[in-house]
């Protein structure tokens, strides 16, 4: 079965190399300012001049682009990797959000290590901005239990 | 947006439980990398003659976290005294932390019921 946490490691690795800007944004961010909860998806917020850049170095760890739809100025678009042993998949959205509208989500950072590597994390005022532009009954979950947690 | 679960159960307990694995161990760094900040605000709270209308998240469960490394059960029971009783509910972490907390000084857990 494909390790989430290694997964996670060798996305942050690709990224790194290529020199994107890129930081944590959704189910897995919220769980540093909280409690974690069940999610199955990584998310990742990306500045739309690194899309290009991203897509490719995903497409060399064999995450290929699913789907992609666009939420209130955030473009989200939708990458799976295949686990050939359990017939399942790992998801990745990548958050592409519109630079004049929501441009706080660059500032404010946490940024802890694992694994000898930083994990950029979008600030908690950010990740419910978006969370509530995108939506979504868990997205809304989570966010009440940010806000509730404050 | 990729929003479906996996079909098979098992698949899914096995890949929740890593992800909280992965979020736990990174909101562990976080918060140590905040220590000081979070230890300060926790602080406030102990000192505080008044219930805590609101509470941080991260201030609460470190400062529990640390107090219970050091056996400190009272400065637990003392700042868990003060939260809302919501929050309390709310929060599964803490709820634990204080309400072991209750138990090893002795008194009852009715506060939670």
């Amino acid at each position: 079965m494909l390790s989430f946490r290694q997964e996670l490691n060798a996305i942050v690795r690709q990224f790194d190399l290529a020199k994107i800007r890129f930081a944590l944004c959704g189910g897995l961010a919220a769980s540093i300012y909280s409690e974690p909860r069940g999610w199955f998806c990584y998310d990742f917020v990306v500045e739309p001049s690194n899309v290009d850049l991203a897509i490719s170095s995903l497409a060399a760890i064999d995450f290929f682009e699913a789907s992609s739809c666009t939420q209130n100025q955030i473009l989200i678009r939708s990458f799976v990797k295949n686990d050939p042993g359990h017939h399942e998949n790992l998801k990745l959205d990548l958050w592409i959000p519109d630079p004049t509208v929501y441009s706080e989500v660059w500032i404010g950072w946490n940024s802890p290590e694992m694994d000898g590597q930083l994990i950029h994390i979008v600030s908690e005022p950010s990740l419910v901005r978006m969370g509530r532009a995108v939506g979504g009954l868990k997205r809304l979950a989570e966010i009440a239990g940010l806000e509730s947690a404050p | 947006m990729t929003s479906q679960f996996p079909r098979d159960p098992a698949v899914s307990i096995e890949i929740v439980s890593e992800l909280n694995r992965v979020g736990r161990e990174l909101r562990e760094a976080y918060m140590q990398s905040r220590r000081d900040e979070l230890l300060s605000a926790f602080e406030s709270y102990l000192q505080s003659r008044q219930s805590i209308s609101n509470p941080k998240f991260n201030v609460v469960l470190f400062g529990f976290q640390e107090a219970w490394r050091r056996n400190d059960f009272d400065v637990i029971v003392r700042v868990g005294d003060k939260l809302p009783r919501e929050w309390l509910l709310r929060w599964r972490e803490p709820q634990a932390f204080y309400a072991m907390a209750l138990a090893r000084v002795g008194r009852d857990m009715l506060r939670l019921a």
